[in-house]
């Protein structure tokens, strides 16, 4: 009895170890050697070369993977991808195409991982304290 | 030498353009009209129900991506039915606020998120 206890208190223990790793996907280290081509426009930095480029820098990994997904699609089903969300966008469906699940997951650990400019609009909206005053 | 200084005379002439290319929103109005993009983008951690992930962060945002990515959202290039209803309530003049309002929040120094 007491072995069985025992037993399901590791388990437990080793589920919730297993849970509480399964959030940080991904090996930033090799997504930064994998992220040379992203870097062309995303920047070294991963805040964009231009205006138009988006900052990757600091934003959500989950998001980031999901995104990629997305731009798989093209049109297509992805079994990670509800069948109602895509992006068409010729350059990053060519850029997402051979991206393997370990591939997305290291690069956007990599870019999640960087110094940011990023945060969300919590209290930067007009009637909601502070707005222009907190940044930076 | 007097190619390199043709180099960056170009390369000043490209910074001109640029800015005065992608600056045509009014952060101010603009600061007015994220009130509805803060029910989901405004909460630290908000995520998605289905399928679940974070909402982007999009304070501090490049300008002319924000422009670019609510008019694929406008046309459909993108398909997410909340971000769609959310674009098509806006007009051009609105998005391009928008964009200056949120580009405007990036901070001097980057910060770990």
């Amino acid at each position: 009895m007491q072995q069985r206890i025992i037993l399901v208190s590791l388990a437990a223990a080793a589920l919730a170890l297993g849970f509480g790793t399964a959030s940080a996907k991904g090996n930033a280290a090799a997504g930064a050697k994998k992220a040379v081509a992203c870097e062309a426009c995303h920047g070294k930095d991963g805040n964009g070369t231009a205006p138009n480029y988006p900052a990757l820098a600091g934003q959500y990994q989950d998001y980031l993977i999901e995104a990629l997904h997305e731009y798989q699609t093209n049109g297509r089903t992805h079994p990670l991808v509800s069948g109602i969300h895509h992006r068409d966008n010729a350059i990053m469906n060519a850029m997402a195409a051979p991206l393997t699940e370990q591939d997305i997951e290291d690069i956007t650990a990599y870019f999640s991982s960087l110094p940011s400019k990023l945060s969300d609009l919590s209290g930067k909206v007009q009637g909601s304290d502070d707005g222009l005053h907190s940044r930076g | 030498m007097i190619r390199s200084m043709l180099t960056v005379a170009l390369m000043a002439g490209f910074v001109c353009f640029a800015s005065t290319a992608f600056a045509k929103g009014d952060p101010a109005k603009g600061r007015l009209e994220v009130y509805s993009c803060h029910g989901c983008h405004g909460v630290t951690g908000y995520e998605s129900v289905y399928p679940e992930y974070h909402v982007p962060r999009i304070a501090g945002q490049n300008e002319q991506y924000i422009i670019d990515a609510l008019n694929e959202y406008k046309s459909d290039a993108r398909h997410y039915p909340t971000m769609n209803a959310q674009a098509h309530s806006l007009t051009e003049q609105q998005i391009e606020n928008i964009a200056a309002y949120l580009s405007s929040l990036a901070p001097k120094q980057l910060h770990k998120n």
